[in-house]
C-alpha cells in the first residue's frame, strides 16, 4: 500500500512570492561594517595577527586573528562566486554590431553554385533512335 | 529582377563546315535589314581567312583569340558602351573555353543585364548533332538555344536530330527554337563562299563578282533571304535583349 504524503514544499515560484516580504537580516559578523577598512589593510600587505592589534588598540574591537582570516575567506569566495554567475560572455557582448554580423554570416546559408543538371549527353555514346525510327 | 538590355548571341562551335558561319553572315543581314547595330566577333581561330565571319564583312569584324586565360571576357569588353548585341562566330575548339567562361563568369555578367542565345547547326551529320548537344550538356540553361536545320542537299535527312533519345531529351528540357535553312544550289553557294559575299549582296545586285549577277541567281538569292529572314523573324526573342 503506498501513502501518499501530504505537501509540505511550496513549489518554485510559489515559494518565492512567500518569501518575498521577509525583511532582509542584519549582518551577523562584528567585522561587517569594518570590510573594506580589513580589505584595505590586507592590501597593504597587513597580517591579520597585524589587523587584530590595531582594530584592539584604535577601534577598541578586539577581535582574534582566526576570525578575521574566516571573515576574509568567506567573502572572497562570495566575490568568486558572484563573478561566476555572472552572463556568458557572449551575451554581455551581443550587442556589438560586429558580433552581430559575425554570427549573421555564421548562420547564412550555403550558396548554392551549382545549377541542378537538366540535360547530360555522355559524348562517347553513340546517338540512339528512337523507337519510332522515324519523322517525329 | 534583372532588367535584360543586351544579348550575346554565338554559335556552338565544334564540329567544322556545317554552316555555322553561313548563319552568323544571315543573321548579321537580318539585323542590318531591321537597322539594328551589332557588334560582329570572329572567335574562330581555325578559320584564318576564307570562311569566317571576317571573310564576310572585313573592317567591321573583330578578330579574337579566346584561347587566353580571360578566354571570352571580350563579350563583356564589347558590350561596355558598345552595340546592344554581340554576334559572335565561336570556331572548333571553343567547347572547353566557353563552358570554363560560363562555369564562372556567367551569373556575374547575366546580373548586370547579359543574357546569352547559343546558336546550333545540325546537318543530317550526325556528328553535328553530338557537337550540339555535347555544348548544351556543358551550358545548360545558362543560354537559350537556337537550333537551325542546315538541309545540306535537297533531300536532307535530319533523322539524327529529330529522332534520337539524346536530341528528344535535348527539346525537352531546353525547347529550343528550331529554324530551317534551306538547300542552296551550288551555282549560288559556292562563288558566295569563294568571294566572301552576303546573300543580299547578291539579291541587291550589289557586287562585282560576275557570275552572280546572273537573273536567276539574284532571284533565288531574293527567294532564299526572305524565307530565312521570316525565320529569324519567328525566333526573334532569343536574338533581341
Amino acid at each position: 500500500m503506498i501513502l501518499q504524503q501530504p505537501s509540505t514544499h511550496l513549489e518554485g515560484n510559489q515559494a518565492i512570492a512567500e518569501f518575498a516580504d521577509l525583511p532582509p537580516k542584519p549582518p551577523r559578523s562584528k567585522l561587517e561594517p569594518h570590510r573594506e577598512l580589513i580589505r584595505e589593510l590586507r592590501r597593504k600587505g597587513r597580517t591579520y595577527r597585524e589587523v587584530a592589534r590595531l582594530f584592539h588598540e584604535r577601534l577598541g574591537l578586539y577581535v582574534a586573528p582566526s576570525t578575521l582570516h574566516s571573515f576574509v575567506k568567506v567573502r572572497a569566495k562570495h566575490r568568486k562566486r558572484t563573478q561566476f554567475e555572472l552572463p556568458p560572455l557572449e551575451l554581455a557582448v551581443a550587442e556589438s554590431p560586429a558580433l552581430e554580423r559575425i554570427a549573421a554570416l555564421k548562420t547564412k546559408p550555403p550558396v548554392r553554385n551549382a545549377k541542378p543538371t537538366r540535360f547530360v549527353f555522355r559524348e562517347n555514346e553513340p546517338l540512339t533512335l528512337t523507337s519510332n525510327g522515324g519523322e517525329q | 529582377m534583372t532588367a535584360y538590355s543586351k544579348r550575346v548571341v554565338f554559335t556552338m562551335g565544334g564540329k567544322g563546315g556545317v554552316g555555322k558561319t553561313g548563319v552568323m553572315v544571315s543573321l548579321a543581314e537580318w539585323f542590318a535589314s531591321n537597322k539594328i547595330p551589332v557588334t560582329l566577333l570572329d572567335l574562330d581561330t581555325e578559320n584564318k581567312a576564307r570562311g569566317s565571319l571576317k571573310h564576310f564583312f572585313n573592317g567591321t569584324v573583330t578578330k579574337v583569340n579566346i584561347h587566353t586565360p580571360a578566354g571570352l571576357d571580350a563579350f563583356v569588353d564589347h558590350l561596355d558602351g558598345g552595340t546592344p548585341i554581340i554576334l559572335a562566330d565561336m570556331g572548333a575548339g571553343a567547347g572547353q573555353v566557353a563552358a570554363d567562361w560560363f562555369e564562372s563568369m556567367h551569373e556575374d555578367v547575366a546580373a548586370i543585364g547579359v543574357r546569352f542565345t547559343a546558336v546550333g547547326v545540325v546537318t543530317p551529320d550526325p556528328a553535328s548533332v553530338e557537337s550540339v548537344l555535347a555544348w548544351a550538356s556543358r551550358l545548360q540553361d545558362r543560354v537559350e538555344y537556337v537550333i537551325v536545320e542546315n538541309a545540306t542537299s535537297a533531300l536532307a535527312d535530319f533523322t539524327y536530330w529529330r529522332s534520337t533519345e539524346q536530341a528528344n531529351r535535348f527539346r525537352e528540357a531546353f525547347t529550343p527554337e528550331i529554324l530551317q535553312m534551306e538547300f542552296r544550289i551550288a551555282e549560288l553557294e559556292n562563288p558566295v563562299r569563294q568571294h566572301g559575299i552576303q546573300l543580299g549582296q547578291v539579291a541587291d545586285r550589289k557586287t562585282d563578282v560576275g557570275e552572280l549577277k546572273r537573273a536567276s541567281l539574284v532571284m533565288r538569292a531574293q527567294s532564299y533571304r526572305r524565307r530565312l529572314f521570316s525565320e529569324f523573324d519567328r525566333a526573334r526573342q532569343a536574338f533581341l535583349p
